[in-house]
């Protein structure tokens, strides 16, 4: 419903828009960040209950993971018949295995029998026997005579095939989903391939980190879906980071994807009339100077260099765009001549309900993935993933491994995060203080911005539509 | 090249080619071998106590070092699974149980 007291949202930020921007860059941009739309969806305040309730983590897990399309795993995790990683959400436990060198499967991982868990963790076989009796699958999920099949004359291999997920491949990632009636994963995407233009599949997993946080999966996610924060949470970037006019895309008819855009290179809003661009140039490169651009994100200076001039008349944006041009084109090998600046600097961010949430551009693209840890409300595992070019191209490196960083040591202490590990640090520390100010607010609801959290209200309104439905 | 594997305490002794493992060997030469999975790693019966000659032996795996764990036994290499067991050089295993087959 609509809240009549409160303005027709279509207030935005004074100064230059994204678009604005992007009329400037030096080459042409393409029609998918071209587009811009955000429909209103109201300004009611969202509850509290669903960010710290056990029942209603115990209803999302019936009502949501068990019916969504979600990101399970890689392909090139899993290249060999037999390979094999486990997929855990709440109680439900997949094993994602390739059955056949074009074949992916997810079986339930549990054995039959008495209840055990096949599998403990990923790797490769030729069956999956129960260490507990031994009752034994093949690959294509049908079972083996049982051990003593004369004291089972009531279990027939007909009835104990392994119950299956369904199973669906995009751009090198592998999605499940439980309910066997869901919607196929091409339908569930809606217009999101249109827009999220950016080949995936060519690249490889250089980087992979889990940690476990205090705090709601939603909690944590709604904090890495806006720009808002940026002016309390991480000031020092507020002098090359344009926060409050980042771009929103959220759409009424997509319940399934949403967008934000938010230009890197130019002043916040909030700091532009005391910035110069020399300003924005030296503070953009100070804050990536601690680290290396060994993954292919950060703008890197050689010890002893001297910053680059502007141009008279030129922007610090240009700038960074051209030597982020050619440091990339230098590290991978690729001809990024026709690369626009925006691809090159800004952060795009996309959520594809419920929880695969990747950059787009030409730099190694971040994937976060957030998610409930087993059925507690109060905390959840967050995961960043950095998919990165080869350096020659049509290499295939192996996957990074998961680096589960324990709950005592910060981001910043991983040096491939690069500028976004003390970042990330700025916001984990907000997270637990939500998820216990949620409990002490004594208001019913969290209340949203009307554009510049319109990502959260929209991922909550998909939410709802799953609970009730 | 054969490389050779004694077996105690029956005594038996098996030429293990390049590249094959025990549990195949023991099988193509005539010999009975405990197991329930048949070699695939996964039902951990085929177990080998290593007396002589660990430094002849593949490296363990990762299938392996689930079943050699799961034993409750050190992954030290002389634990290993008969099945996952190649040998570069002579070997001596303990095992109980490997005969020569019945002929039918």
């Amino acid at each position: 419903m609509m809240d009549e007291t409160s303005e027709p949202a279509t207030a935005r930020c004074p100064g230059p828009s994204v678009q604005d921007y992007l009329d400037q860059d030096s080459r042409p941009v393409p029609p998918a960040l071209r587009y811009e739309r955000n429909d209103y969806l109201g300004s009611e305040d969202i509850d509290t209950a669903r960010f710290t309730s056990r029942e209603w983590a115990e209803r999302e897990m019936r009502q949501v993971w068990r019916r969504v399309w979600q990101f399970a795993c890689l392909e090139s995790e899993i290249p060999e018949v037999g390979d094999h990683e486990v997929y855990e959400i709440g109680d439900d436990s997949l094993i994602v295995v390739r059955t056949a060198p074009d074949e992916i499967r997810a079986y339930v991982n549990v054995c039959l029998h008495r209840g055990r868990k096949l599998r403990t963790g990923g790797g490769n076989v030729s069956e999956f026997r129960c260490s507990f009796h031994g009752f034994t699958w093949n690959l294509d999920g049908t079972m083996q005579t049982p051990p003593c099949a004369w004291d089972f004359p009531h279990v027939t291999p007909e009835k104990f095939a392994l119950p299956e997920a369904q199973v669906a491949t995009w751009r090198g990632f592998v999605f499940i989903n439980m309910d066997p009636y869901a919607e196929s994963f091409d339908s569930y995407r809606g217009t999101f391939d249109d827009y999220y233009i950016w080949p995936l599949e060519n690249r490889y997993k250089s980087l992979h980190i889990a940690k476990v946080l205090p705090c709601n999966w939603k909690v944590a996610q709604d904090a890495f879906i806006e720009s808002f924060h940026v002016i309390a949470t991480h000031p020092q970037m507020l002098t090359w980071l344009a926060d409050a006019n980042s771009q929103y895309d959220v759409m009424a008819d997509q319940p399934n994807w949403n967008r934000m855009i938010n230009i890197q290179g130019a002043p916040s809003p909030h700091v532009a009339d005391s910035v110069t661009e020399e300003d924005v140039l030296e503070t953009f490169y100070d804050s990536r100077s601690f680290y290396s651009a060994a993954q292919g994100r950060d703008l890197v200076m050689q010890e002893g260099d001297e910053l680059p001039a502007i141009p008279p008349g030129g922007t610090a944006r240009q700038v960074l765009a051209a030597r982020m041009r050619e440091q990339l084109a230098a590290t991978s090998q690729q001809d990024f001549s026709q690369t626009p600046d925006t691809e090159l600097l800004d952060a795009i961010n996309y959520l594809l309900f419920p929880n695969f949430n990747p950059w787009g551009g030409a730099k190694s693209n971040i994937i976060y993935r957030f998610r409930p840890n087993g059925l507690d409300p109060d905390s959840c595992t967050a995961e960043i993933i950095f998919m990165s070019s080869p350096k020659q191209p049509g290499e295939t490196p192996p996957p990074a491994k998961i680096r589960w960083v324990p709950e005592d040591t910060l981001f910043a202490d991983i040096p491939e995060l690069g500028v976004l590990g003390p970042v990330f640090d700025q916001d984990c520390e907000n997270l637990p203080y939500v998820q216990q100010g949620l409990k002490a607010m004594r208001k019913p609801g969290i209340t949203l911005a009307n554009y510049q959290e319109s990502r959260i209200r929209h991922f909550n309104q998909t939410l709802d539509q799953w609970m009730s439905r | 090249m054969t490389h050779r594997v004694a077996v105690r305490p029956s005594g038996v002794e098996l030429e293990v080619l390049d590249g094959e493992d025990v549990f195949t060997a023991a099988g193509r030469l005539g010999y009975r071998w405990p197991t329930v999975c048949g070699g695939k790693g996964t039902c951990r019966t085929c177990f080998v106590q290593v007396e002589e000659g660990a430094e002849n032996c593949s490296p363990v795996g990762p299938l392996e070092r689930e079943g050699i764990e799961a034993l409750r036994r050190p992954v030290d290499g002389l634990t290993r699974l008969a099945c996952r067991l190649r040998v570069e050089g002579p070997v001596t295993v303990t095992k109980r149980g490997v005969r020569r087959r019945v002929q039918e």
